[in-house]
């Protein structure tokens, strides 16, 4: 069954990170699976307007401003116009919004149900419930999801998670992974010092990434072996620490922060490396163990969020989030190392490579848009029936808000009808593919 | 999505790594079974819930006394020198017992001190806010005296709690009232009797703990003094004495059942060690 679907997200290239890979990924391998898919997402500095990119991937960068990290402000109603005229335009039937903290995906998936499509959710991140900003993310979460066909999450964590804030029907919830390309990384143990045994940190620099813990750990570890060193890529304000601590301790020769890398550089840095550590204090799957591993590196992992679902106990070494449990993981694979018992850098990769390929990532999303598109559609009146039930002050308001959204769009319609808006040629068959 | 069905000895993981026959949509009997709900909650007992709504009460009563000592003084009743005279005797008692006394000295500065400053500055008040309306005045003092109530620190720590904000609400609450009374005398006094209520008294309150007492005695002095304005005062004084002290803890012991704060794996984690 062919689908065309909509991807819509805030978090797209050029911007780098899991979120923008997964969608760009995932996008390409339902390409080659004969779907259609195009991604929305905002305008990045002058990159506004509609781009194509590998295999004819439509990209539509509207013109709307960011408020905060990449992220537009929330209004609903002047986005109304342009996703109609792009979901009509492009015959989207299934709106696939990425990121709970995405308020492009929460406005396209609203939009997309007002106008009778079918829409799916992947939620990447782990989210608490306690403080403020938790709260309000959750009601805004469990507002969109109440009108979803079907959400994938990355882990089984994340599912909870997810269930759990969102007030979701668990059988509602696929547990789909993230994964990543293995042709990209490649174990190569020419590369790797001999004399030396490197420990690589690549991740954003802050709080929750468990920099704090990482500042600690080094200068313990140097302390006891003399042939350590370590390669800390990611930028972030926690840099600071990383540099308060390598001047404190006299690291300079045996720390090297390398700053923000560039995609393309991330296979040479792992390549470098005998060990990968993480310290992230809460993290839903955690892509960046994968590569590692894919790359042949033994991983030390803080034992938080998905982490633990990610890669077998032969291939990771998992500490509870302090510097002593994780002081004690890392002996334990400068031992593993010295003494060469470890998991060979192939079997590792060809373990990854087996387990997360994005052909069969792609072919399990599949099946949820086969299923999405079975559903029954829902009638306005069942739709904003569902909102209302999501809470005795925010059900009645978002359902005011929708219900002028869907007059608004009746509005758009007389004045600007379907059979007038012009159908975009579709790229593939174009090319005769 | 169809439920699979699947051999019984197939058992389902939690994780990603391994190929499973189940759906990927399927739901394990042991799904959110590492939940864990209200972790760090220590339920209170109506009785401890009940002594500790005392500290707001007491503090009510103290701004109550303020309020009714600037009414006396304003209407140029002579009550107040009694009103007054009593509260700073409390005062004087309660820092004896503290042993704070211990070298006098310095403390026998920081009064002269402060009666030479103040006594000296007061004149001042008079022309502070000669541009300002009297409504706008009393409006204001309301306000600030709430804020002080609100953010008052009432021996703990809390998301709205802080002393600095609410000392200086009272303080410039009091300095406002201050300027619309026409002696010297009177705004001198007014002014050593906020220092007294809203910087002494917490902090003797806080070093003596005599929790019953000082509610007791501060509760019965503000109802004496508001009955000495109007009777319809005294009764809401009592209304709201009655609903911070009896209504409000039992609703807080009532509610603790709904608490429920949910923990799992997905919860940042804690870095103690570092």
């Amino acid at each position: 069954m062919r689908h065309v679907i909509c991807m819509v997200s805030d978090f797209f290239y050029p911007n780098l990170g899991g979120v923008e890979s997964h969608i760009f990924t995932l996008s390409q391998c339902l390409i080659t699976l004969g779907h259609k898919v195009i991604v929305i997402t905002h305008s990045y500095g002058n990159r506004v307007g509609v781009r194509y990119m590998t295999n004819g991937l439509k990209v539509y960068y509207l013109p709307i401003k960011t408020m905060h990290d990449q992220v537009v402000l929330p209004t609903l109603f002047a986005s109304l116009s342009i996703f109609r005229n792009i979901y009509i335009r492009e015959c989207v039937e299934i709106v696939h919004g990425h990121s709970a903290f995405s308020t492009l995906a929460h406005e396209g998936i609203v939009i997309a149900r007002l106008l009778g499509l079918k829409a799916v959710f992947t939620d990447h991140s782990l989210n608490g419930f306690a403080d403020i900003s938790a709260i309000l993310t959750n009601k805004l979460l469990e507002i969109t999801l109440s009108g979803v066909n079907h959400c994938i999450c990355v882990s089984h964590t994340g599912k909870e998670n997810t269930v759990l804030r969102a007030k979701v029907p668990a059988n509602h919830v696929s547990v789909i992974p993230n994964a990543t390309d293995t042709t990209l990384f490649k174990p190569d143990v020419t590369k790797k010092e001999t004399d030396q045994i490197i420990i690589v940190a690549l991740s954003r620099l802050v709080y929750r990434k468990g920099i704090d813990l990482l500042a600690s750990v080094i200068p313990i570890i140097c302390k006891k072996y003399p042939k350590v060193h370590f390669l800390i890529g990611g930028d972030g304000p926690k840099r600071l620490v990383l540099e308060q601590v390598r001047e404190r301790e006299g690291l300079h020769e045996r720390v090297s922060l390398l700053g923000a890398l560039d995609q393309s550089e991330v296979h040479g840095t792992l390549l470098r490396g005998h060990i990968f550590l993480n310290t992230s204090l809460t993290e839903a799957y955690c892509i960046a163990i994968v590569e590692a591993a894919a790359c042949g590196l033994q991983v030390v992992s803080t034992k938080v969020g998905g982490i633990p679902e990610v890669l077998p106990p032969e291939m990771i070494r998992m500490a509870q989030p302090d510097v002593s449990a994780i002081v004690s993981a890392l002996d334990d694979a400068i031992d593993s190392h010295l003494k060469g018992t470890c998991m060979s850098p192939w079997e590792c990769h060809q373990f990854i490579h087996r387990t997360y390929n994005w052909v069969d990532i792609a072919t399990r999303t599949q099946l949820v848009y086969d299923d999405v598109k079975q559903q029954p559609s829902l009638s306005v009146g069942k739709l904003l029936c569902r909102y209302r039930n999501c809470g005795p002050v925010a059900g009645p308001f978002f359902v005011l808000i929708f219900t002028i959204c869907h007059i608004l769009l009746q509005f758009f319609e007389w004045l600007y009808p379907r059979h007038l808006i012009d159908i975009a040629p579709d790229y593939n068959n174009e090319k005769g593919l | 999505m169809g439920e699979h069905v699947t051999p019984l000895e197939v058992k389902w993981e939690k994780v990603l790594f391994k190929k499973s026959s189940f759906p990927d949509n399927y739901t394990d009997p042991k799904f959110l079974d590492e939940i864990k709900r209200n972790v760090h909650f220590k339920p209170i007992d109506t009785r401890t819930a009940l002594l500790k709504s005392t500290r707001i009460s007491t503090q009510i009563s103290v701004t109550v006394i303020f309020w009714a000592v600037f009414l006396q003084l304003k209407d140029g009743s002579a009550i107040w020198e009694v009103t007054y005279g009593i509260f700073s005797f409390i005062i004087i008692v309660a820092y004896v017992v503290s042993f704070r006394f211990n070298n006098i000295l310095p403390v026998l500065k920081n009064v002269f001190l402060f009666i030479a400053v103040g006594y000296g500055c007061t004149p001042v008040l008079k022309t502070l806010t000669d541009t300002i309306s009297t409504d706008s005045i009393y409006a204001m003092s309301v306000i600030l005296m709430l804020v002080h109530i609100a953010f008052h620190q009432y021996g703990m720590d809390g998301v709205c709690v802080s002393p600095y904000v609410s000392l200086n609400a009272a303080i410039c609450g009091a300095i406002c009232l201050a300027s619309r009374l026409q002696e010297t005398r009177h705004a001198f006094a007014l002014l050593t009797l906020a220092v007294q209520a809203f910087a002494l008294f917490p902090k003797l309150y806080e070093v003596l703990n005599y929790t019953i007492i000082a509610f007791t005695i501060l509760t019965a002095g503000a109802f004496c003094c508001m009955i000495s304005i109007s009777v319809v005062s005294a009764i809401l004084f009592l209304l709201s004495i009655f609903c911070v002290n009896l209504i409000f803890p039992l609703c807080f012991v009532w509610a603790q059942q709904y608490k429920n704060n949910i923990y799992g794996p997905w919860d940042e984690a804690m870095i103690f060690n570092r």
